[in-house]
């Protein structure tokens, strides 16, 4: 191969990828908002009552967040070696367990075990713990950064734990508060199936309202509120990419004495958090394993096997075909040497990841049904759009670490793109790959408002336990969650490996 | 200004590197030191011998595994490291990368709400001594390696404690 045809080869397949992303990731997923153009949308004192409830929640669970989150972070982050691993996997378990399951569990523990009714409050107590995760990993990344020697020597010129924390640690680590807030309140505003299982007829929020407005076949009102669940993550979006470039804080006021005072409190957060962990996520978590061990009898039949076939096989369609488009896209964000289109393509992908699938995959089906393709088609689009970001993320971040002059070592040597390819970059990105394979399934297997608000006859694993839960057959629904939480953890134990050898 | 004695102060650490995990490293080992009001005084050892840990210990960064720390005649060997008031300049200057020079130097005085009206005078003073005071806006990363230091040193004279130590204090001082 020369250089010449070399180099329209790989423009070529740029052209395709971002052709890709744009014509099947992208437009479809934000078709939607033409309707507010054309104003074909409608706005009902049902759907406000539905938007305000979404964002009540959504509000609730980063503050609840924000406190207790920041305060697992920093405790991971000061914890001995020895129980970082243990602890490090238990953060990460509401992630991989597909909410679905989450949902009936924190039912049953909250709604059977304390009488606890279905509403706002359910809601919030389910949200918290899958997004728990998301505040810790970003704000824990974001304190690793920080020079332990900062607070030695604020400490030496007098200031107090607190003052040390707000004008030491808080404007350093502000960045992961930021996106850890961000990634909390969007994604409690995208959940679906597991809001499902614990909101009222009154409380409704509103992906689970376009949900049953897609049943419904009231195509107005739905689009009106995925117009507005949309443009809602465009602005928080915004607002973060904003407040994270705002590099310097105000700190001039301090109250010395009034921060000493706190000092006992402070200190008392340890076992504040330990509680909270304890009482409000770990044991809501596992409880459907009590349920089950309590209550159990074998009940796996045929519609469960063909829910776990249809699921896992569009889990790993979407990932393999993800990952084929995923590589050459990371490639091109990472590698483009003009740092404004690479970052135009980033926050593309930062908005479809924020987008709440509901309203994502509302949109995608309005978008493809013009072409009348089939159901399982549709679907895998669908999935292919929430997943795609979480494909390109971690290669992009891989291989902006690799120096380019290793590529540039392999050209000198004589390697042409293809051996570069095959025996530089894809040995030293293949953990991140895997990791992001990784996550795309397990993401994929967990959706169900997308799935919902694109497909009527196809039932996957959420959806199915969705039905189940509605039907009341608690032990079938009990049954499944058990065998996605053994899932989840073997999948949460490939992650951790991955994550190692990298 | 009060003396210090340290009676006895012994350290050890548990290593925690893989060949040799859960071994006992003595850093220091029964030392009796007595400064006076006053004084300079300079440690002198060779690298690792445990100066900067004998340091650390007297600021509170660190807590000895035995012996007794006196200040002025009363035992601080358990007092918390912001009640000691002893100004420490790190080997890495350690000088907040948010805050410019001025907020780094004034830091100590007002945590410690000591910053009242007419105290920019004696910031002001301080940083012409150490020669930045046409620097007062720059952020850490914009000074060199001699700049950071002088401001590391402005930083722990500002609060007039009865004590400063520096580690390897003259290292990018440039004698003019």
């Amino acid at each position: 191969m020369n250089h010449g045809y070399e180099k329209h080869f790989s423009n070529i397949v740029y052209l395709v990828t971002i052709s890709f992303f744009i014509f099947i990731i992208f437009l479809p997923a934000v078709y939607v908002l033409t309707f507010a153009i054309g104003g074909n949308f409608l706005l009902s004192d049902q759907l406000i009552n539905a938007l305000y409830v979404s964002f009540f929640v959504s509000l609730s669970v980063t503050v609840i967040n924000l406190i207790f989150g920041t305060s697992f972070a920093w405790i991971f982050v000061k914890m001995d070696k020895k129980y970082k691993n243990w602890f490090d996997n238990l953060i990460d378990l509401p992630l991989m367990i597909p909410t679905a399951a989450l949902g009936l569990s924190v039912y049953l523990f909250w709604g059977e075990f304390w009488s606890v009714g279905k509403g706002i409050s359910m809601i919030i107590l389910l949200h918290v713990i899958f997004t728990l995760p998301y505040m810790v990993r970003s704000v824990s990344a974001s304190l690793e950064q920080i020079n332990t020697t900062y607070n030695e020597a604020a400490s030496t010129l007098g200031a107090s734990i607190l003052t040390i924390f707000r004008t030491i640690d808080l404007p350093l680590f502000k960045d992961g508060v930021v996106v850890g807030s961000v990634l909390t309140f969007t994604r409690s505003l995208s959940e679906t199936g597991a809001t499902m299982m614990v909101a009222s007829a009154l409380t409704m929020t509103a992906p689970v309202y376009v949900v049953n407005l897609k049943k419904e076949g009231n195509i107005p009102e739905a689009a009106a509120a995925s117009i507005i669940l949309i443009l809602s993550a465009l602005a928080i979006l915004a607002a973060a990419k904003y407040i994270t470039r705002q590099k310097h804080f105000n700190f001039s006021t301090f109250y010395p004495r009034f921060e000493y005072s706190l000092t006992d409190l402070w200190k008392a957060r340890n076992i504040m958090s330990a509680l909270f962990l304890v009482l409000f996520i770990i044991i809501p978590t596992f409880y459907i394993i009590l349920y089950n061990f309590v209550n159990f009898r074998p009940v796996f039949n045929m519609i469960m096997l063909e829910a776990f076939i249809v699921s896992f096989g569009l889990a790993a369609i979407v990932t393999a075909v993800g990952l084929i488009f995923a590589i050459p896209m990371a490639y091109f964000i990472a590698r483009t040497r003009n740092e404004k289109i690479s970052a135009f393509f980033e926050n593309l992908h930062d908005i479809v990841l924020l987008v709440p699938t509901s309203a994502l995959g509302f949109s995608l089906g309005l978008f493809w049904n013009k072409l009348n393709l089939s159901e399982y088609l549709v679907l895998i689009l669908s999935h292919l759009s929430f997943t795609f970001p979480l494909l390109v993320k971690p290669l992009a971040a891989s291989i902006k670490n690799i120096e380019y002059g290793i590529e540039e070592s392999a050209m000198t040597l004589g390697a042409n793109h293809k051996q570069i390819l095959t025996t530089i970059l894809f040995p030293l990105i293949m953990p991140a790959a895997i990791a992001g394979s990784i996550m795309a399934f397990t993401r994929s297997i967990s959706e169900t408002g997308a799935t919902l608000a694109v497909s009527k006859n196809i039932k996957t694993i959420p959806v199915l336990i969705v039905d189940l839960v509605d039907q009341n057959k608690m032990f079938e629904a009990g049954f499944i969650c058990l065998l996605l939480f053994i899932m989840s953890f073997i999948f949460l134990l490939l992650l951790k490996r991955t994550r190692s050898d990298n | 200004m009060p003396n210090i004695e340290l009676r006895n102060i012994s350290k050890t650490f548990t290593s925690i590197s893989e060949d040799s995990r859960g071994k006992i490293i003595t850093a220091l080992d029964n030392v009796n030191l007595k400064i006076k009001k006053n004084t300079y005084n300079t440690l002198l050892g060779p690298s690792g011998c445990g100066k900067t840990t004998l340091l650390r210990i007297i600021a509170g960064l660190e807590k000895p595994t035995d012996g007794k720390i006196y200040f002025g005649g009363s035992d601080i060997t358990n007092a918390e490291t912001q009640k000691r008031n002893i100004g420490f300049v790190f080997q890495n200057y350690s000088l907040f990368p948010h805050m410019d020079v001025w907020h780094n130097v004034s830091y100590g005085l007002m945590v410690r709400g000591k910053y009242k009206k007419g105290k920019e005078n004696e910031i002001h003073d301080i940083l012409k001594m150490v020669k930045l005071d046409d620097r007062t806006t720059a952020y850490p990363k914009e000074l060199s390696g001699g700049m950071q230091q002088r401001v590391a040193v402005a930083r722990a004279i500002a609060t007039k404690s009865q004590l400063c130590f520096s580690t390897n204090p003259w290292a990018h001082w440039m004698p003019e």
